[in-house]
């Protein structure tokens, strides 16, 4: 890698552990004029970035607002380097959807935006339902824009019983084995993810997106 | 009869505010950015807290719950912030200013519990006139007492006259309420001064509070 661009990458690191919105949004611009591979920027600088940042908060020596604020840099820059990409069709399909919602009864609002912030930050393309999410909605959007991860949000012992009906919903679409399901929030956990037939469990927003990462690394290894 | 609490001041800790956004080391390794927001938001949240609260106390044989039963007789209580505060969390949230509307909602967090508090401290105080003493106060979804238990505590007081409901789910509207039961009782209790931490069955908590 030329020298040039290993210091423009390293920018882009330093601009999301700094939470520097602007500056990534500055050198997202940059990257996109200099015709630098926009995944390259995304992949090797601000997602590298958001990682570092991920990996502090799990030990503790990172504070939540900084986690969020080093987020939005990485979505302010990937909203501008992803227009290149969007643009054509290859690009588009090397993006892994996730469909993300709260579930029925249940108006919590900031874990999930949150879980859903760093997913994008991550690379993912995120398409957010929002709070008290029908189970009827999740399916018919899951037929809709065909994600590999739907991922439910409850807060509550009461409403988590509504993702048995997702589930249930899922299968009567015959969507079930084309999408992960993945459940989080206060009273879940592995155990409920089994006894609902749900895939896979986070604990919270940095493990939602490992949790992702490490199944879509499973799928490759299969195909 | 059901008292209503109002026109009261509540201590937003910013200690307890930089603990539920994770801080866990010295407050001085907190950048200075992340500082001044917590500062700008703590600033902007003074008009959003409109704290208020309704409690009554009751006999504790009268009452169908069985975690009353080494009490004599038992308060409840239901207690707000208000709206104010969770509309702007929803505003910052939708113009994608997260880092703000995620510090906001931690105040409203802190301020809910402090409001929560001070309805305890006023549930003493009346308690003390009737020679008996108050214990922790405990809430529907903490350390074993089921959720649907809400649905009890809104049947005994009249919550929508400090503009609290509860929706299907049993959850709170708005959401930075508590409501919460204290046991009240001639003689003091033993387990006295047990935290809502101590109390509480999550095992592996990032927010629970260490024992000092």
């Amino acid at each position: 890698m030329e020298r040039k661009l290993k210091n423009f990458l390293e920018e882009c690191y330093n601009a999301v552990l700094e939470g520097d919105k602007q500056k990534a949004e500055k050198l997202a611009t940059e990257a996109v004029k200099s015709g630098y591979d926009s995944y390259l920027v995304i992949e090797k600088g601000l997602v590298q970035g958001i990682k570092k940042l991920g990996e502090k908060w799990e030990q503790g020596s990172c504070f939540l607002p900084e986690l969020v604020l080093g987020a939005e840099a990485v979505k302010a820059g990937i909203s501008i380097l992803q227009e290149p990409i969007l643009k054509s069709k290859a690009g588009r399909k090397n993006l892994p959807r996730v469909i993300i919602g709260t579930i029925e009864g249940d108006i919590h609002d900031i874990g999930k935006t949150l879980v859903a912030t760093m997913l994008s930050a991550n690379g993912f393309e995120v398409i957010d339902l929002g709070v008290d999410v029908k189970s009827d909605n999740f399916v018919k959007m899951a037929k809709k824009y065909e994600p590999r991860f739907l991922c439910l949000s409850s807060l509550l012992t009461t409403t988590m019983q509504n993702e048995i009906r997702v589930i249930e919903g899922l299968k009567k679409a015959n969507l079930r084995k084309k999408l992960k399901v993945m459940v989080g929030g206060a009273p879940a956990s592995l155990s409920w993810a089994k006894e609902i037939g749900a895939d896979l469990y986070a604990e919270n927003a940095i493990s939602a997106v490992k949790v992702a990462q490490r199944e879509i690394g499973h799928e490759s290894k299969r195909k | 009869m059901a008292k209503i609490i109002k026109d009261f001041q509540v201590e937003v800790s910013k200690q307890e505010i930089l603990r539920l956004l994770g801080h866990t080391s010295k407050p001085e390794e907190i950048k200075e950015r992340s500082k001044k927001l917590v500062e700008e938001m703590i600033s902007f949240s003074c008009d959003l807290i409109k704290p208020e609260g309704i409690f009554v106390i009751r006999e504790s044989r009268e009452l169908p719950e069985e975690c009353f039963f080494n009490a004599e007789k038992v308060a409840l209580c239901i207690c707000t912030i208000g709206k104010l505060l969770e509309k702007q969390v929803e505003r910052l949230t939708n113009q994608e200013e997260l880092t703000r509307a995620v510090i906001l909602d931690a105040i409203g967090s802190v301020a809910a519990e402090s409001t929560a508090e001070h309805l305890n401290q006023v549930i003493a105080d009346e308690a003390k006139k009737k020679k008996l003493y108050g214990n922790t106060r405990f809430s529907p979804g903490y350390g074993g007492w089921k959720l649907e238990a809400q649905r009890f505590i809104f049947d005994l007081l009249p919550a929508e006259k400090i503009g609290v409901r509860l929706n299907r789910s049993f959850m709170m509207i708005p959401r930075k309420s508590v409501s919460f039961a204290t046991n009240l009782s001639r003689n003091p209790f033993r387990d006295k001064g047990s935290t809502p931490c101590e109390i509480c069955g999550l095992k592996k908590c990032r927010f629970k509070k260490r024992q000092t």
